[in-house]
Formats: structure tokens, C-alpha cells, sequence
């Protein structure tokens, strides 16, 4: 079938809180080729992060369900396959890159140990093969004088360099697809630049499908091939990065894209007014409408999907304008 | 030009460091703020950038007082900031105000939003009676853009956003000259940040306000402030208006930020020439010798860069720190 090496459809993750069910991921849909990064936008709770964390099922359930939807890498559905055989694909075939490199170390570990321990799992080969490999590895990722480096701790390295370890790590296995989730948010821009740069190179190089998870709008335009911004649980818009940038659909991509400040200009802000809503008490009907400046009454149903698998938006005033005679409009 | 409101000259702020077994001795300091001096005037907004760790937040407290300087004096409209204790430096703090990164931590959590905002009227005495110090209080609240009736709330009754307002409204309760802005929207989801950048724009307009403003986000700094001065490990590097500084930057650590800088436009961001610094900022424990930015710099000369300092000097009316910014061919400029 498709050369997609992860194709999620439909992709329900819901939260059983004592509020009520929040509905963290809501019909999420998207692919992913060999060697293409893909960019998922949105703010804090829009359900990125829950996205890419139930790709591995690494949601605690409960409070969390998979209430619906596939999640197929290289054919297979991660939500049905059996926990041990899922495990042989965690940091094997699949690895994860947290915001914060120390949620994925061990302090009390050398760091030959840490990217060590992977290949012997997952490669079974020994320690001395492994720490050989480990030195490779951190070469790789730029970390100067890895002979020496390789034994120390993780605490002996800069924010940067542990997310440099971590990306070693993830490596290790030369991994069909990557989740990556902020991965440079807590890193100064110049660190950033590096770190982008390297996971970049390795798309390009091993082919790995990267998921990139993101709020910076700057980011994405720089290293994704394609897009998705997610809002409120669902994706609101998708298309190619040129595109999304250049003719943005969505009224809260537009209002995103007219918002950050930029450095090669200084028009006004225009911010987006409002706050996100709460997803426990979100009903029927487009969960941005309140905020949205072009919201009509349409917009108290649920909008349904403008466009192509490619290239689209859930929004009823994209509709409209398609569908309006040109004697309609004012 | 008139007398400056804020005057910084050869501002330092060393840390001590104590090592040793038994009897602990200092053994040596950190240089977090090595020798900076700036000044902002009336009704200007002073951009104050660079990297963690590069000092700007240490330097913003310094000049509060909320830490003691090492060395240095700090200026606020003709007074000596430093050499007032007590009731004059009380006074002097209302006139000087700041709003902190964190809208979490900042907030009394066991405080209502009223009392919140009107604690400085109170402490500095410019509104007596609770009733009109409320009232004082929701009036700030509209003018952040927050409904006064929630004036009873706590702040956990509040999203980020909204917090920010609350340190801003509480920041102008005092009705200050100058407000030291220490990363206030990057805490903040996107669509809010610029909320309340256009807010501090706003208010700096109505009110005559100056800001220091400290971030390491450039496009924001640029977006908001008439001039910038850029730190790296301590000292100031380059300092001019925010066009020189963003569409022109001099100094090779100014022209890698820039060019790091992500800009939301996939057409320019694969289009233009990134400077990509090699390794990391070294520790201001032991800073390296002659220009600090030398292990890493691109342009890096054999002569002079690794033994002498290069000082802040003018060239093409901004101030650079380094000993090649007169001469393009060295910096790949002009």
C-alpha cells in the first residue's frame, strides 16, 4: 500500500476526569513519508504533545482512553498491538525526544551506560560494541571529544549537550520515525539552530520520519515539509509548509501568523483575543468560533473538512467564501 | 538631550564562590555581570538581550538593588542609587518597578487580586482608605485589560495571560518612571504574548513610560523597543537602535543571533545564510581571555582577539565590542 511510514486516523485520546471527559485528541488524522518532518502547531493543551505521546502509548490509562481511531506504523496499528511486541519498537524503531533532555536520562548513569543500554536491547550486542558505538554516536550528533565525554554523567554536560546526549540516544537504533517534542524549546537560539540543523541532517540522511512537536511558528517554517495545527484536540488546518504560510485557511492560523512578532519587520500585532477554551465543557460546534473574528452562525456546528487530505481547513467560513456567488458578497 | 533617567556605569556583579573542606574560602567568583554600562531616557524602551546565563537578568536586579553590585554606579534621574538606604531608597523604588517572567511565582497566591495591586499604593502611602485603594486597584485592572469585578479573585482563578496583566497592573500601581520588564511574555502561549506586548507598547505610549526590557526573543525586542544592547557572558557587545541591531548587526555574536533568530516565513528561513556557532558559552566562572566571544567566533583574528579586550567603542554611530567591526573584511559586513 502507501509508502507512509506512520499514518494516524482518526485518532481519539480522551481523559476521564472528575470534571468530565476532556477530549485531548479528537479525530486526529495525519501521515507521515520516509524522510519527511512533519510540524504540529498549536498552543499548551491544544493536544500536540497527547498526540505524539499516544503514537507510543505512552498515555497512562486511566484517566486516559484510546476511544477510537488507528495509529499504523509501517502498516501495523500501535493501539492494538500487544505491549511486549510494542516495547522491542520503543527506542528501537521508534524513539522519542522530550523539551527537557533530563526527563530522559538518568542521572545516576554514565552517559556510555544510557545510549549503551539501547543497543544491547534492542541490537544485542555487547558492551564493549556498545560503548565503541556510543562514542560514534556522540561524535555524530557534534559533541567534541567523545572518547573522553562518553563516561561521564549527565550533569557534567550543558543543556544543549544533554539534548545532544538525547538525540544520540534516539539514534542509536537509526530509528524509521522520530517523535520529537519541543525538542529545542528549552535551548537558547543559537544551540537551537544547532540542534534543528542535526535532526534536519538525519531526515535527509537515514530517511527517518520525524513528527516535530512545536508552538514557535519560526521553527516549523524552517524545518518542516508539512504542517498541522491542531486546536482544541482536532487539526484545524494542514497543507505544505509554503503554503500554509504563504495562504493560511484557518482564521486561527492566520491569527497565530499574526501575532508573533517578527525580526525581518515591525508591522502591529494583531492578537488573537481571547483564551483557549476548556476542554471539559466544550460542546457542539467549531471550539475557536468564540475567538474568531469571521465566526457566523454556522459556526455552531462542528465544521467539517475543507479540502483535501493534503491540503485543507475545518472551518464553515472557508466554505462559504467557495461557495458564495460573487452577487452575494458586499 | 536632557539628563538621562537611568544611568549604568561599569555595573558588576560578582557572585562568590566557596570551596574548600572544613573552612570554607572563597575560591573564586562568578563574573555574572562584568562592567556594563547603558543608559535609558524618558519615555524610552531599552532592549536588553542575549542568551541565558549572559547576565541581563542580573543586571536588571542590580540596578532595582534587588542585588547588591560589586562595582559600578547606577544613576536613577540624578540620584545615586546606590548610595541610598532606607526611607530615600523606598522612595526611589516606587518610581522604579518590575514585572517578573513568571506569572506563577510572582502572584501571592494567598492574596486576593485587589490586595495584590493595591499593597504598593498602601506601602508607599498614595492611597489611604481600603475603599478607595479598591477602587485605585480596578482601575488598574481595566487599564491591563482585566474586568474589575473579579477584583475579589486569586490569582489561581486566573490563566498565564491574565496573571501578566495582574504583575503589569501591580508594576503601575506605584506610578512608576521606569519598569525593568524580566522576560514577561516568555512564559506565555503564542497568541498571548503578543496580548500583552501590545499592552506594555500601550501603556509606555499613554503613560510616558521608559522599560528595560530583558528577553532573549529578538523579534519580540525588536517588535517593542527603540534600542538594544546585546550581552554575551557579562558584558555588553553591540548596542544601537533596533534597526541597526536587527537588519545590521556589527558584532559577529549579534550577526549569529540574528541569523538563529527563526522568522515564520518558510521562503525566507530556506533562503537566507545562517551563521551556526560552534560549542557552547563558556562558563562566566573563568571566562576566556581577550574578547569572551572568541572561542566560538566565526571571524575569530590570530592577533589581539585572544589577549586583549576589546571596549565598547563607536562606529557608525552604534556602540560595538570588538576589534574588527571597523573593518568589513574581516567581518564579511558592509
Amino acid at each position: 500500500m502507501s509508502d507512509h511510514v506512520l499514518q494516524v486516523e482518526d485518532l481519539q485520546t480522551h481523559f476521564h476526569t472528575e470534571h468530565g471527559v476532556v477530549k485531548a485528541v479528537d479525530g486526529v488524522s495525519f501521515e507521515v513519508g520516509r524522510g519527511e518532518i512533519m510540524g504540529l502547531v498549536g498552543e499548551s493543551g491544544s493536544g500536540k504533545s497527547v498526540t505524539n505521546l499516544s503514537i507510543l502509548r505512552l498515555v497512562p490509562t486511566p484517566p486516559g482512553r484510546f476511544a477510537g481511531g488507528r495509529i499504523l506504523f509501517q502498516g501495523e496499528d500501535l493501539l492494538t498491538l500487544p505491549e511486549a511486541r510494542l516495547r522491542t519498537y520503543r527506542g528501537n524503531r521508534i524513539a522519542m525526544i522530550f523539551q527537557d533532555p533530563m526527563t530522559s536520562l538518568n542521572p545516576y548513569l554514565r552517559v556510555s551506560r544510557q545510549i549503551g543500554e539501547v543497543l544491547e536491547l534492542h541490537k544485542g550486542i555487547d558492551r564493549a560494541q556498545a560503548h565503541r558505538r556510543s562514542i560514534e554516536l556522540l561524535e555524530m550528533v557534534g559533541i567534541p571529544d567523545p572518547a573522553r565525554r562518553v563516561d561521564q554523567y549527565p550533569h557534567e554536560f550543558s543543556g544543549g549537550m544533554r539534548q545532544r546526549v538525547v538525540i544520540a540516544m534516539a539514534l542509536a537504533c537509526e530509528p524509521e520515525l522520530l517523535l520529537a517534542d519541543e525538542p529545542t524549546t528549552a535551548l537558547d537560539v543559537t544551540i537551537q539552530a544547532q540542534i534543528l540543523e542535526l535532526i534536519q541532517g538525519l531526515a535527509k540522511e537515514l530517511g527517518t520520519a520525524v513528527v516535530l512537536v512545536t508552538h514557535d511558528l519560526g521553527v516549523v517554517a524552517g524545518v518542516a515539509d508539512k504542517v498541522a495545527v491542531m486546536y482544541a484536540g482536532r487539526i484545524v488546518e494542514r497543507g505544505p509548509v509554503g503554503a500554509l504560510f504563504s495562504r493560511p485557511m484557518h482564521p486561527y492560523t492566520r491569527g497565530l501568523l499574526a501575532s508573533v512578532p517578527r525580526l525581518d519587520t515591525r508591522g502591529r500585532l494583531v492578537p488573537v483575543r481571547g483564551m483557549p477554551p476548556d476542554l471539559t465543557t466544550l460542546g457542539e460546534g467549531c471550539a475557536f468560533r468564540d475567538r474568531c473574528p469571521e465566526a457566523f452562525d454556522r459556526c455552531g456546528q462542528t465544521p467539517l473538512w475543507y479540502g483535501t487530505r493534503q491540503r485543507g481547513a475545518a472551518c464553515w467560513a472557508q466554505q462559504r467564501s467557495a461557495l458564495t456567488m460573487p452577487a452575494e458578497l458586499d | 538631550m536632557s539628563a538621562p533617567l537611568l544611568q549604568v556605569r561599569d555595573l558588576q556583579v560578582h557572585f562568590p564562590v566557596f570551596g574548600g573542606g572544613l573552612l570554607p574560602r572563597q575560591t573564586g567568583a562568578v563574573r555574572a555581570v562584568d562592567g556594563v554600562s547603558l543608559t535609558v531616557q524618558r519615555g524610552e524602551i531599552l532592549g536588553l538581550v542575549g542568551e541565558s546565563g549572559c547576565g541581563k537578568s542580573t543586571t536588571g536586579r542590580a540596578i532595582l538593588r534587588l542585588l547588591e553590585p560589586t562595582a559600578g554606579q547606577v544613576v536613577f534621574d540624578g540620584e545615586d542609587v546606590g548610595a541610598l538606604q532606607g526611607e530615600s531608597l523606598r522612595k526611589l523604588r516606587r518610581r522604579m518597578q518590575i514585572i517578573f517572567q513568571d506569572p506563577y511565582a510572582s502572584l501571592n497566591p494567598r492574596l486576593t487580586v485587589g490586595d495584590i495591586i493595591a499593597e504598593p499604593l498602601a506601602t508607599h502611602g498614595l492611597v489611604s482608605g481600603r475603599d478607595a485603594q479598591r477602587r485605585r486597584a480596578q482601575e488598574l485592572m481595566h487599564q491591563c485589560g482585566l474586568d474589575p469585578k473579579f477584583v475579589r479573585r486569586y490569582p489561581h482563578e486566573f490563566s498565564g495571560g491574565q496573571r501578566q496583566r495582574i504583575g503589569i497592573a501591580r508594576a503601575l500601581a506605584s506610578d512608576p518612571d521606569l519598569i525593568v520588564c524580566d522576560e514577561p511574555i516568555s512564559a506565555l502561549d503564542v497568541s498571548i504574548q503578543a496580548q500583552i506586548l501590545n499592552l506594555l507598547q500601550q501603556l509606555a505610549k499613554d503613560r510616558g513610560l521608559s522599560y528595560l526590557f530583558i528577553a532573549h526573543d529578538l523579534a519580540a525586542v525588536r517588535h517593542l523597543c527603540d534600542r538594544i544592547a546585546v550581552m554575551y557572558l557579562g558584558r555588553i557587545v553591540e548596542l544601537g537602535t533596533y534597526a541597526q541591531i536587527c537588519d545590521d548587526p556589527r558584532h559577529p555574536y549579534t550577526r549569529a543571533l540574528v541569523s538563529a533568530a527563526p522568522v515564520p516565513d518558510p521562503e525566507i528561513e530556506r533562503t537566507r545564510r545562517r551563521v551556526v556557532l560552534q560549542g557552547e558559552v563558556p562558563s562566566p566562572l573563568s571566562p576566556p581571555p581577550g574578547c569572551r566571544f572568541h572561542t566560538r567566533c566565526p571571524v575569530r583574528q590570530a592577533s589581539r582577539c585572544h589577549d586583549e579586550v576589546p571596549a565598547l567603542r563607536e562606529v557608525d554611530d552604534r556602540q560595538v565590542a570588538c576589534h574588527w567591526a571597523h573593518d568589513p573584511d574581516v567581518t564579511g559586513t558592509g
